[in-house]
């Protein structure tokens, strides 16, 4: 019976994220019907072209791109949370943001390679720059893998980068707002190029993950009592650690900084459903990932049209109370007091 | 042979924990390691599962060396239980129970067979976890708990079980309650089970054979009657015991003489 429940959830919350979608299509600085948005999208009867353009060209690779990116954040949050055992680990703990950010802001102040990448430059950058960071961690920490030396040397990478990119910021004064505005994390001017550099990551990551579900299953027993029952936790640990950080740094190098859906999303959907076990948390928390910022990004369009804010700003300013009194309403252990 | 180590050394640092100790485990038998604290036995015990690599000697458990096993299939011969108990986990007691069949699993769908399940419900009706089957581990007290930890430990169908002074919390019924579970599993599934105890009498009453640790050395092998004698208590636990016979198990037991240092005359 708790089976059936579990998969319902699912189903309610692929339903929740297809109603986002539309909403999130139709509305903007030309209102169109959802009844519209459908037509277009399927081909069907005639529509006008300049619908057809806002929805293809423009709106539907955005959602899709915040979509993907919420789910992959949310994501990559439940396997840091269970893989450091800490209910505070989001998906840039352990440097790769700062990381991505240096990387992106040498692309924006140096101009390097901008003629042959074109608009892939700042993503290209970024992700070398979350490579290098993780790369860092994993040196640091590289002997067992502990999750206090993990954290420790996300803490000193992540001061490290954070230093530099403070000194970048100062030494550019020109390209002030246009590096701001990427760090605060936006969808704009995203198009399906991007969509089809997310896609595949975060579906085959996201399936790589979840055949480790069993094992980070039983990490919640602790490492000692996971090693007598068989599980090479080294390994694993090793393995889902670069799956989720590299998950994290396509997605922070397609968006920017996105904050809070990699902390709360996997807290959110854990009190929902009511499980930790991993084989639904992984799969949901993707979902609610993608309706969460789907909404937060369509939010963030139409609140000061046609001014656009931050998507980020949105994140925390609807995520923060939501969660606060979700956290009020209930008791129940988050599967972190060990 | 079970398990057989010789000449096991191990050191941290400067200090010799273990020195050239030889271990050997008969099949079906049950094994205390006694010795006072520091003595190496729980460090005995984590070299024999290999967790800890010896500097010295050799550990084979069925003839094969303890390196030399997987970490999958080292699950599938030995088990461990320890003081520890399950920490708080919002799972419930059936999907913690299920994850000692890991070993056993495919790494492919479905992970879980019919066979895993059969074992599963096998091990909650010996411990009698099986009301408890829905409920969430966090919920539970510390017997209920061990109790879990021990269909965990047995859902791994292990050869050997090692126990790392696992009644430390609990209170005497459960420490009976958790001793006669194990000894009726050993004699109806021939498992091996090697204990390292601190409570001598209830070493004396269940196991077969013992080791009397001693500053890293064995200082004494054998049956339990044997080794328990005033000699030997007095030069491991440094105590001065009073040693009577158990008069049903005829075997030996340790009283404190409660000889207080007098205060009143003073």
């Amino acid at each position: 019976m708790g089976q059936i429940k579990k998969i319902g959830w699912g189903g309610c919350f692929l339903l929740t994220l297809f109603l986002t979608m539309s909403i999130a299509l139709s509305i903007g600085s030309t209102s169109i019907t959802i009844t519209d948005v459908w037509k277009t999208l399927l081909g069907f009867g005639q529509s006008d072209p300049a619908t057809t353009a806002i929805i293809w060209k423009i709106r539907f690779p955005r959602v899709c791109i915040a979509a993907l990116v919420g789910g992959s954040l949310a994501l990559a949050g439940v396997i840091y949370q269970s893989l450091l055992r800490n209910p505070l680990a989001d998906p840039y703990i352990l440097g790769v943001s700062s990381g991505s950010a240096v990387g992106a802001v040498i692309a924006i102040t140096s101009g390097w390679g901008a003629v042959v990448f074109q608009g892939w430059q700042i993503p290209i950058f970024s992700f070398c720059g979350a490579i290098m960071a993780l790369s860092c961690v994993l040196f640091l920490s590289r002997s067992r893998l502990q999750v206090q030396s993990l954290l420790l040397s996300g803490v000193v990478v992540n001061a490290f980068f954070a230093a530099i990119l403070t000194f970048l910021l100062s030494v550019s004064q020109t390209e002030l707002a246009r590096i701001q505005f990427w760090l605060m994390g936006s969808f704009t001017l995203r198009d399906w190029d991007h969509v089809l550099l997310m896609l595949p990551v975060s579906f085959i990551g996201t399936f790589l993950v979840w055949l480790g579900s069993r094992e980070l299953n039983i990490f919640l027993l602790g490492t000692q009592s996971a090693i007598h029952i068989g599980v090479s936790v080294y390994r694993t640990r090793l393995v889902l650690l670069i799956l989720a950080s590299l998950i994290t740094s396509i997605a922070v190098s397609v968006s920017g900084m996105i904050g809070f859906v990699g902390l709360i999303i996997p807290h959110f959907v854990r009190i929902l459903i009511r499980t930790s076990d991993h084989r639904y948390l992984l799969p949901y928390s993707f979902l609610v990932g993608a309706i969460f910022l789907v909404g937060s990004d369509a939010i963030s369009r139409v609140l000061f049209e046609p001014r656009e804010i931050p998507v980020g700003v949105v994140t925390a300013c609807l995520g923060a109370p939501l969660f606060a009194v979700l956290l009020q309403k209930t008791t129940r252990s988050l599967g972190d007091r060990t | 042979m079970i398990i057989r180590g010789e000449g096991i050394t191990k050191s941290y640092g400067a200090r010799k924990i273990l020195d050239s100790i030889d271990f050997y485990v008969k099949d079906n038998e049950w094994i205390s390691i006694l010795g006072p604290n520091g003595s190496g036995k729980s460090t005995l015990l984590s070299c024999l599962i290999g967790s800890s690599k010896v500097d010295y000697g050799t550990i084979q458990v069925f003839g094969k060396d303890i390196s030399r096993y997987t970490v999958k299939d080292k699950a599938k011969v030995i088990a461990f239980l320890t003081q520890e108990s399950l920490p708080d986990m919002p799972n419930t007691v059936e999907e913690i129970i299920q994850m000692g069949r890991y070993a056993y699993q495919q790494s492919y769908m479905p992970w879980y067979s019919k066979k895993d399940q059969e074992i599963v419900e096998e091990v909650m009706v010996f411990t009698n976890t099986i009301g408890l089957r829905n409920s969430q581990i966090g919920l539970l007290s510390g017997g209920e708990r061990q109790r879990v930890s021990i269909a965990l430990a047995l859902a791994q169908e292990p050869q050997i079980l090692l126990l790392d002074e696992p009644t430390t919390y609990l209170d005497v019924y459960y420490q009976l309650a958790f001793f006669d579970l194990l000894k009726e599993w050993q004699n109806k599934n021939n498992t091996t089970i090697i204990s390292v105890l601190h409570d001598l009498n209830l070493a004396s009453l269940y196991s077969d054979r013992c080791f009397l640790l001693h500053k890293g050395k064995v200082l004494d092998e054998g049956k339990v009657s044997d080794i328990l004698t005033t000699e030997n208590i007095n030069k491991t636990y440094q105590i001065d015991p009073l040693l009577i016979q158990h008069p049903i198990q005829k075997v030996p037991q340790i009283l404190l003489k409660g000889d207080f240092p007098s205060t009143t005359h003073r």
